[in-house]
């Protein structure tokens, strides 16, 4: 299979892909942007696994930031992609301790303690979040996606899933919420037991 | 209703305090609030997990949706606590007004929103100048490549090996595969430093040259080991697999036609690394098998090891084996 035509999207024309929710946008940008992005990696202690895995990232992180309004398109597209993906990298070595190569010590280098929020957010509190979203399926894991993600309105939600009206998506969120929470609450007192 | 129930903060007004939705002066309230009732700040804790952890989820899945789209096999993320605080850092380099669009320094600021609080302070960049002044450097070298040479060891040991391949001559087999039978050969350039004849990408394609260093034909295949150099390493190393058979040990299977497309493996030089398929082409010069590989990236240390499986019309194609690596340039300046 050949790779995608690289040079066809103008970034007018990704956001716009994006905003309408395709994302084949992001398959086109990730064939564009992977090799800048690439090298750094590859420069600087990755592997071409390490390097998908940044950009894909970084990404995700346009496609949020595009779909809630938050981005600002300042720079280009590429600029953003690589600027993130800079520092996702930079905190992924500094997180693992590993070697910050020297070319970029001249940035600042973000250091691998937690914070307060990322204490919070322990990979462990949110693999249980996750387990239980996938134990409770859809429509009522699409529901929270589209709230808490998408920041969708109960009215968006309730055109989107097919509820009858936004009443029906906001009384659905409520129950879906409570059967999430009792979930979590099994898996917690399953581990504490266990 | 006790007193007590009277003054617990609404489920609602938590949900949107657990979302970030409420101003300031509100979000202080509550958090002052549950500071001094735990009935409240468990609900707020269970507020923020499910909302924290709901959009945790949804990055992963579409990160996994990217991934499947672009056949990417990688399945360890990195955090995504770690990668939210560094997009906080970006949006705020885009706050600075300092923020190249390429080389252009956009004229007005922008107004800046930080995402995640806690760490993202400690990953604040002065600007986004450099950013764009390194992305831009990195574009430059793609349109212009410097010329790359072998040197050292590898070049000492291509040129032992040179006369005896230099006679060499491999008439090939007839071909196996159907496809590969309709196909007629490509014409060939005179020289292998003729007009390219595939399609020229400078963002994706390293063109590379190589030898064919063996030879290993039955009835029905004809099977070549390549030598591919990348930078200045080089390793050599022969497969001898049937078209579309697997990766064995440091093997991999590829499948040559001329002009069509190949996949070769590429190892980098650490032995734990996952090989990785590189989609390339191949067509004849003069009596050089010459291969154009549609790389992301390559690097002085990367070595690509390919097993070929040449299938042509019967009678139509010899290649000579030239004894010695005429270079190998690529577009992305990468390369030392």
């Amino acid at each position: 299979m050949r790779p995608p035509l690289l040079f066809l999207n103008s970034d007018a024309r990704i956001l716009d892909g994006i905003r309408r929710g395709d994302e084949s946008a992001l398959e086109a940008l990730y064939a564009a942007h992977r090799r800048p992005i690439t090298a750094l990696v590859m420069r600087n202690n990755g592997t071409l696994d390490d390097a998908a895995d940044v950009l894909q990232d970084a990404l995700v992180i346009l496609w949020e930031r595009v779909r809630s309004g938050r981005y600002e398109h300042t720079a280009a597209i590429g600029t953003f992609l690589y600027a993130t993906a800079r520092n996702i990298w930079l905190r992924h070595l500094a997180r693992s301790r590993r070697e910050i190569p020297a070319d970029l010590q001249q940035h600042d280098v973000p250091h691998g303690d937690p914070s307060p929020l990322e204490a919070l957010e322990s990979d462990e509190d949110l693999s249980a979040v996750h387990a239980a979203l996938d134990a409770l399926g859809d429509p009522c894991r699409a529901l929270l996606v589209l709230f808490y993600w998408e920041e969708a309105s109960m009215d968006e939600a309730a055109r989107t899933l097919g509820f009858a009206n936004a009443a029906t998506a906001k009384s659905k969120k409520y129950q879906c919420k409570e059967q999430l929470k009792r979930l979590l609450r099994s898996s917690r007192d399953g581990h504490e037991h266990g | 209703m006790s007193t007590a129930d009277q003054n617990h903060i609404p489920p609602e007004l938590l949900e949107e305090a657990a979302c970030g939705h409420l101003a300031p002066e509100r979000h202080a309230a509550v958090e002052a609030h549950c500071a001094v009732c735990p009935q409240c700040r468990a609900a707020y804790d269970m507020e923020l997990r499910i909302a924290r952890g709901t959009r945790s989820w949804a990055r992963a899945a579409l990160k996994a949706r990217i991934a499947a789209r672009v056949g990417s096999p990688r399945s360890t993320p990195i955090p995504w606590t770690q990668i939210v605080a560094a997009a906080a850092v970006v949006l705020v380099i885009a706050g600075t007004g300092i923020v190249y669009q390429w080389l252009r320094v956009s004229p007005e600021p922008s107004a800046t929103t930080v995402i995640s609080a806690g760490s993202a302070d400690s990953l604040i960049a002065p600007d986004a100048a450099p950013v764009a002044r390194e992305l831009a450097d990195a574009r430059t070298k793609e349109t212009a490549p410097p010329p790359i040479t072998l040197k050292g060891a590898v070049a000492e040991e291509q040129s032992a090996g040179q006369a005896k391949r230099e006679s060499e001559t491999f008439a090939l087999a007839p071909a196996a595969a159907p496809d590969a039978r309709d196909e007629a050969p490509t014409p060939v350039p005179e020289t292998p430093q003729a007009a390219d004849p595939l399609p020229k990408n400078a963002a994706s394609e390293f063109i590379v040259w190589g030898n064919i260093i063996g030879a290993d034909e039955t009835k029905d295949k004809a099977v070549r080991t390549l030598e591919i150099f990348a930078g200045e390493a080089a390793v050599e190393t022969r497969g001898a697999q049937m078209q579309g058979a697997r990766k064995t040990g440091t093997q991999i299977s590829t499948r040559f036609t001329v002009d069509q497309e190949v996949i070769l493996g590429m190892y980098r030089r650490d032995a734990d690394s996952r090989p990785g398929q590189i989609p390339a082409r191949v067509s004849r010069a003069g009596d050089t098998v010459r291969i154009v590989l549609l790389l992301d990236s390559l690097l002085p240390d990367d070595v690509i090891r390919a097993a070929t499986v040449l299938t042509f019309p019967p009678d139509s194609l010899q290649i000579r084996v030239p004894g010695k690596v005429i270079g190998i340039r690529t577009p992305t300046g990468f390369l030392p």
